[in-house]
């Protein structure tokens, strides 16, 4: 998730007053955030992905205004026009088909501005652009270059421009395969047979969205007056994403100017700062969170959090959203808004009056009692990971590779399925622990999972008890009568039969069923495991073990 | 005092100390076997024993102890090279180098050395090749020397004392272990035993030797020979073997704990699957498809099998109009085109939250629902962080739950745990007044995210049919386990040692002051 950092000082400037500290410490969370760090001159905090608005400091100070009631309600922008304009070309419709531009006037940068600049600009690719795919932005020193501006379609190996961070000239492909952001984004623009350009009315070039701007329009610290372009796939995220930026920068004390965006068959003006008028209902707040406000507070408090809002009737609060506020998608999100203008820690927890009947999980409850009869034979529970993989799984235990359910990225070659046998989970476990005393015993209770091509998922899920014994004399014998144990204290009846499984010795493996009325409740096998099993896990005593499915 | 001591003394101590008051005070262990007839380790037991409560003093000192090696054991046995030699030039005075090897039978490596040590002994003098017997030579015909006398004393005893050898004999080892690897030196530890003042009192106080029962038996329960034998008093401070009983494992003791809190508040019990569809783990939680969480780095998807089925087609049309555009929901919906085909993809669950939606479909408020349940997340085995790890998750469904009810649950579940608890703002795509609870660490003196937790959102209910606010809440159980535990690498919970399982209290949900 985003984190931004940034000095106390560099708020205190913002917002115009000093600060208490520690009052700053406790309010960051109760905004929505997570201080991960701080110390005598900076704070880090992260916030969540739904509040993009909040990824630059002058975000953060907005709302703070209205925490520290310097400022509450809807904040206002004024826009006056620039009177340049950008034009889309529709040869990029099916390539990376919006464009969103607006000039800022008026602003100044130093050095740690314009490394928060470059940070508010990566986090927004992030979070709103989902790694430049759907959004990327360009910002620019307007004063080097002149209206009007184009949004069109480059010719892979016609067009060039001097990319940032490189001295020379080089055609839009060469820029793909040798620049480091080319690489980086190349797959963007794959297979297309135009890249997009922002040049302007010189054919000058801005920028190659979205994959890296021109030396020409860099942002210096004598930069006053700059332009910001958005383009992407998504037509609100681009708008949203420049209305972010550019209040950002108003915050700042910029002026921001509106620009004409053209398409084809309609114009835009944007930045689009007009807010979104909604309404919330006094008794949904009250009821949905449990307090008891009146529309007048329920006005207040999402002033507080720097939306407008006024008292119809003591029913309904009309609300002006500001429109950065991208995560507003529901009247619910105002109830929310409601509680965090409250204050959360003002909300005092009580517990619910509905009256409901617990029911526990019978299968759940079967295994409990498995666990205190495995306890009482004097096994040590283990849990294992359900990730394991063939080697450990089939190979190690002489078995055969069958389907089975496999992850596609595994994390490393140790995990690359889920298992479907408890028992090399506790072979692995006694090899961990070839230091400790014998005698050792062992069990788990735990789900596997195999293939099922009936079942919606595809796969079933199925508990299983495994146990094994290991010391100098562990024989059949003990197996043989710590299953029966297991059985006729489950009041089931047993059932044994020789069989063969690669696992186990020859002849000295058997399968049992545990029976209630008849009725197959348990089924597995038991027996002494094969030497050459024991000796794959490096293992020097013999183990026994057992191994049942529930039914 | 005394007499406290002398009851709690073995049969074999007594012994060894009326052993040593014989033999004036001090003695060997070799003496005292003999003596006592004992065997020798009781006898080292014993004495050990005897030491440690300072009633007699172990003295060590350490014996050299010579033997012969292979090669030392066959020149005992066939004579030295030389005198192998000067056998043969018994019998002709002079012989010519060339023919030594064949005429006294030693190898012919062996020869050049074998002169050497001729002439140095001054058997032999050697002259333009020609070896000649001398006067001295002649002599020791008759009479072996030194070195041969300690080979033939070692060959007949295997063992001699460095210390102890005659000044022949000292000679003769001189000359051998100029010989490489003829003779093995080997240190061997001897012991006296010496009484001590206490031992002294001891004895001078009179310690009687009877015969004593250590186990009581069945046969002298049976005969009633019981009455007439004097069991030994017991050190009760003494060293006692480990016994290991049959355990839990702590952390599903913890579920444990949490599933009883739960139904202790009268929860109802679920549980799903650990393989589910991107629909159930995603979708029909509205996470937009293009979400970070569903990112390949994040989520586990699966290989085999690739794709589930979708359930029921009214719900998937209810899910993506969600999506789209909001559908009947009063939402904006997240405006992009949702595609069945992700949504059939199959993943690890990555929270049980699935299993809420699953169980709201199928069944009507007014209820609770909770279950405990492993998820999965794309992390590298770490001591932080593990693939797969529990949570408990819970919700409850009814026309009267709100948000202040939904924090006095998860407010009761951390105060029955021992934690304090507070709550922020958080962001969850299926939830509004979405949370995060904290609880306060005192031993830190800091808040710890623990789990997540808020309203469940129209965009989620109303595909699902439900009509009530849901109350919804996910929450960790390993770092809580952890915590319990005092422990702080997240992987001794699955790849235990033994040794720590076995010795790991099982109190650590108690109350000591409930007791």
């Amino acid at each position: 998730m985003p984190v931004i950092t940034f000095t106390y000082q560099n708020l205190e400037e913002l917002l115009g007053t000093a600060l208490d500290r520690e009052e700053l410490l406790e309010l960051l969370p109760m905004m929505g955030s997570d201080v991960e760090d701080y110390d005598d001159e900076m704070v880090k905090v992260e916030f969540f992905p739904n509040r993009p608005d909040f990824l630059s400091v002058e975000g953060v100070a907005r709302v703070l205004r209205g925490f520290l009631g310097l400022e509450t309600g809807l904040p206002h922008y004024q826009a006056d026009k620039s009177g340049m304009s950008i034009s889309a070309d529709p040869r990029l419709e099916e390539i990376r088909p919006y464009v969103a531009c607006c000039v800022v006037e008026g602003i100044s940068l130093d050095e740690e501005k314009l490394k928060q600049l470059m940070d508010f600009q990566e986090d927004l690719h992030w979070v709103l652009g989902r790694d430049r795919r759907k959004v990327a932005i360009g910002i620019h020193n307007l004063d080097v270059v002149e209206a009007p501006f184009y949004y069109r379609a480059g010719e892979p190996d016609e067009d060039s421009f001097v990319p940032l961070e490189c001295e020379e000239e080089l055609t839009l492909r060469e820029i793909l395969q040798l620049h480091k952001k080319g690489r980086d984004y190349a797959h963007l623009l794959e297979n297309y047979e135009y890249y997009p350009l922002i040049v302007d009315a010189h054919d000058k070039v801005l920028s190659m969205p979205p994959i890296i701007n021109g030396e020409l329009t860099k942002l210096t610290l004598d930069t006053r007056n700059i332009l910001i372009d958005v383009t992407g796939t998504d037509q609100q995220a681009v708008t949203q994403t420049l209305t972010i930026l550019a209040t950002s920068f108003a915050e700042a004390g910029g002026q921001i100017k509106t620009m004409d965006v053209n398409y084809p068959d309609l114009t835009l003006v944007l930045p689009d700062l007009n807010p979104q008028e909604m309404r919330v209902g006094v008794e949904d707040s009250k009821r949905i969170i449990g307090l008891n406000l009146d529309a007048q507070e329920v006005a207040r408090a999402l002033e507080r959090v720097r939306m407008g809002a006024e008292a119809v009737d003591g029913d309904t609060v009309k609300v002006l959203v500001p429109p950065f506020r991208v995560d507003i998608l529901h009247p619910v999100d105002l109830v929310e808004n409601v509680a965090i203008g409250y204050s959360f820690p003002d909300i005092k927890p009580e517990l619910p009056q509905v009256a409901t009947v617990a029911r526990e999980d019978p299968r759940r409850e079967f295994e409990i009692l498995i666990r205190e009869i495995m306890v009482g034979l004097g096994l040590v529970e283990v849990m294992s990971l359900m990730l394991t993989n063939e080697e450990h799984h089939y190979h190690k235990m002489g078995l055969p590779e069958v389907d089975r359910v496999e992850v596609a990225q595994p994390i490393s070659q140790d995990r690359t399925m889920i298992r479907q046998s408890l028992l090399n989970g506790l072979l692995e476990f006694l090899d961990h622990n070839r230091h400790e005393d014998l005698p050792q015993g062992l069990f788990e209770v735990g789900e596997v999972v195999y293939l099922d091509g009936e079942a919606e998922t595809r796969s079933r899920g199925v508990r299983k008890l495994a146990a094994c014994l290991t010391h100098s004399h562990a024989n059949f014998t003990e197996i043989k009568s710590l299953t029966a144990a297991v059985l006729s204290n489950l009041g089931l009846k047993m059932e044994v039969e020789i069989t063969e499984h690669p696992s186990f010795l020859r002849g000295r493996c058997s399968r049992v069923t545990g029976r209630r009325n008849g009725k197959p409740i348990l089924d597995g096998i038991f027996g002494e495991m094969d030497p050459a099993v024991v000796t794959s896990f490096g293992l020097e005593y013999p183990v026994v073990a057992l191994e049942v499915k529930f039914q | 005092m005394l007499d406290r001591i002398k009851e709690e003394m073995h049969l074999y101590e007594k012994k060894v100390l009326k052993a040593l008051e014989s033999e004036g005070g001090e003695s060997t262990p070799e003496r005292v076997l003999k003596l006592q007839l004992l065997p020798i380790k009781s006898v080292m037991s014993a004495a050990g024993i005897l030491a440690s409560k300072n009633i007699i003093k172990v003295n060590k000192d350490v014996d050299e102890l010579l033997s012969l090696s292979e090669d030392g054991a066959s020149y005992a046995q066939d004579g030295l090279p030389e005198r192998r030699i000067l056998k043969a030039l018994g019998k002709e005075e002079t012989v010519d180098m060339k023919d030594l090897s064949q005429k006294s039978g030693i190898e012919p490596s062996e020869v050049k050395i074998a002169i050497g040590w001729l002439l140095r002994k001054g058997w032999a003098t050697l002259d333009k090749g020609q070896v000649t017997i001398s006067k001295h030579g002649k002599r020791a015909l008759e009479e072996a020397g030194p070195d041969e006398n300690l080979l033939s004393k070692l060959e007949e005893s295997g063992e001699l004392s460095l210390q102890e050898l005659s000044p022949r004999l000292q000679e003769g080892f001189n000359l051998l272990k100029q010989r490489k690897g003829l003779l093995k030196v080997h240190k061997k530890p001897s012991y006296t035993l010496e009484v001590t003042t206490l031992g002294k009192e001891i004895l001078e106080d009179g310690v009687e030797i009877r015969e004593e029962a250590t186990q009581i038996t069945h046969e002298q329960l049976k005969s009633g020979s019981w009455r007439n034998l004097h069991y030994r008093a017991y050190d009760v401070k003494a060293e006692h073997p480990e016994s290991f009983p049959g355990k839990l494992h702590p952390l599903q003791r913890t579920i444990e704990e949490i599933r009883r809190i739960f139904l202790n508040l009268g929860f109802t019990e679920s549980r799903g699957t650990i393989l589910e569809s991107a629909f159930w783990n995603f979708d029909c939680l509205f996470q937009p498809q293009d979400h970070a969480a569903r990112e390949m780095q994040d989520t586990f998807y699966i290989k085999t099998p690739r794709e589930t089925l979708l359930p029921d087609e009214e719900l998937v049309e209810r899910v993506k109009k969600a999506h789209e555009h909001g559908g009947k929901t009063g939402s904006k919906g997240w405006n992009y085109q949702w595609d069945r085909e992700v949504a059939r993809q199959s993943v690890l669950r990555t929270h049980t939250t699935c299993v809420s939606a699953r169980f709201l479909k199928d069944n009507q408020p007014p209820l609770k629902m909770f279950s405990v349940g492993r998820v999965f997340r794309r992390e590298t085995i770490t001591y932080k962080h593990l693939p797969e790890f529990h949570q408990v998750e819970g919700i409850v469904a009814d026309k009267s739950i709100n948000f202040r009810n939904l924090l006095g649950i998860l407010k009761e579940f951390y105060h029955q745990l021992g934690f304090q608890v507070r709550f922020r703002p958080a962001y969850f795509p299926y939830t509004y007044l979405s949370t995060e609870c904290e609880i306060y660490l005192p031993e830190k003196e800091s808040w710890i995210e623990l789990g997540g937790a808020g309203m469940f959102r129209p965009e989620v209910l109303e595909p699902l049919g439900v009509e009530t606010p849901v109350a919804a809440f996910g929450l960790g159980i390993e770092r809580l386990a952890m915590i319990r535990l005092g422990i702080q690498d997240i992987r001794m919970l699955y790849q235990s040692d033994i040794g720590w399982l076995r010795e790991l209290p099982v109190t650590h949900s108690v109350d000591w002051d409930e007791i």
